[in-house]
């Protein structure tokens, strides 16, 4: 499994890709990764949209700030209130959901593909112009745009672990 | 491809742990893997708090309705701005810090491992309470508590995909109301 653990120091930021498309198989994949995360009461509050139509991803890109990026497909995450099993998700749907998005990120590092994680949660100003260009429904939160391809630029392995960050057992109490 | 997806699908919520500890050397390399997470402008908003004290491990078990399991050591992820002292704590550390926890989760089911995530913000009255336990400082905020250990259980590995919940391309009109009836009463506590 130390295979795994390579996957997780691996994973970076890719922001530049080449122009072949990304597999519905591998997608299909990603999705799958995705909805394996855990989530409270096992509520699932998730939908995903894929998005590969040109002009969509043109328009999403010339109307977001923060997601300048050209690639083949992106997938973007719905906090979904609307298919929710239980009411917890209202609760912890942000948690649940950025939980999946990590194993998107994960399994696409481990498919060879890069990624990034681009915000739109909670920034409403972008939630809309997200609902508008991907017609979203009633019940759901676009949380992110995951944009997806083969690299064309390489980042090395890391962990930015800090031991000042570690607390081993609890703070001692203010006197 | 699909034996990528294997540790994914291995990783469940495991409530029931031997009692044999888990090695400093195990917990540093959790908290090696929760810190390559992504994080929003690289801000990387979070400490950990590493607890193996049966005391306080007794303390989470008697006062947090969550928390009851009995396992021999917990990470405490908190949101964390003390780093960057002068701005506060940024709209992102949720989402930042759940990814952490996801990655933690996942590399103990690679260490072979169990481990369950329990909620505690936005419950206000569980961070109050883990706050007190922890004593935790100013400027963090407890996101939740991850118990780890030997696993004394075994769960099945599964997937959840659905592909109801995957929508190729944007919406069109009638996709939009498609509901599942029924799928609004189901109630799962113990099986995630």
């Amino acid at each position: 499994m130390t295979d795994f653990m390579e996957i997780l120091y691996k994973r970076r930021s890719i922001r530049k890709f080449t122009d072949e498309p990304v597999s519905r198989e591998d997608l299909i994949t990603l999705l799958k990764a995705g909805m394996s995360g855990p989530s409270a009461v096992n509520a699932r509050p998730w939908e995903f949209v894929v998005v590969t139509e040109k002009e969509i991803l043109d328009e999403l890109r010339s109307n977001l700030e923060h997601a300048r990026i050209l690639a083949p497909v992106a997938i973007c995450v719905l906090g979904s209130q609307r298919k929710q099993t239980h009411p917890a998700g209202e609760k912890f749907w942000l948690q649940d959901c950025s939980a999946a998005t990590e194993n998107i990120l994960l399994a696409a590092t481990a498919l060879g593909l890069g990624s990034v994680w681009c915000a739109i949660h909670p920034k409403e100003s972008d939630e809309q112009l997200v609902g508008r260009i991907l017609n979203l429904p009633e019940g759901v939160t676009p949380l992110n745009l995951i944009f997806i391809g083969y690299p064309a630029e390489e980042q090395e392995p890391r962990t930015q672990y800090e031991e000042n960050r570690v607390q081993w057992g609890p703070f001692p109490k203010a006197s | 491809m699909t034996d990528i997806l294997d540790l994914f699908y291995k990783r469940r919520s495991i409530r029931k742990f031997t009692d044999e500890p888990v090695s400093r050397d195990d917990l540093t390399t959790l908290l090696k893997v929760g810190m390559s997470g992504p994080s929003a402008m690289n801000t990387q908003p979070w400490e950990f708090v590493v607890i193996t004290e049966k005391e306080i491990m007794d303390r989470f078990r008697n006062s947090l309705m969550f928390a009851k399991m009995r396992a021999p050591a917990a990470i405490c992820v908190l949101g964390s701005n003390r780093a960057h002292w002068f701005r506060s704590l940024n709209k992102f550390w949720v989402q930042d810090c759940s990814a952490a926890t996801e990655n933690i989760l996942l590399a103990a089911t690679a260490m072979g491992l169990g481990a369950v995530w329990i909620g505690v913000h936005p419950v206000y009255s569980f961070e109050r309470q883990v706050r007190n336990i922890l004593n935790l400082p100013k400027g963090v905020i407890p996101l939740n508590l991850i118990y780890i250990g030997h696993p004394a259980e075994e769960k099945e590995s599964r997937t959840q995909y659905d592909e109801k919940r995957v929508h190729w391309g944007p919406f069109s009109e009638s996709s939009k109301d498609e509901t599942i009836p029924g799928e609004k009463s189901k109630h799962d506590f113990s099986d995630h």
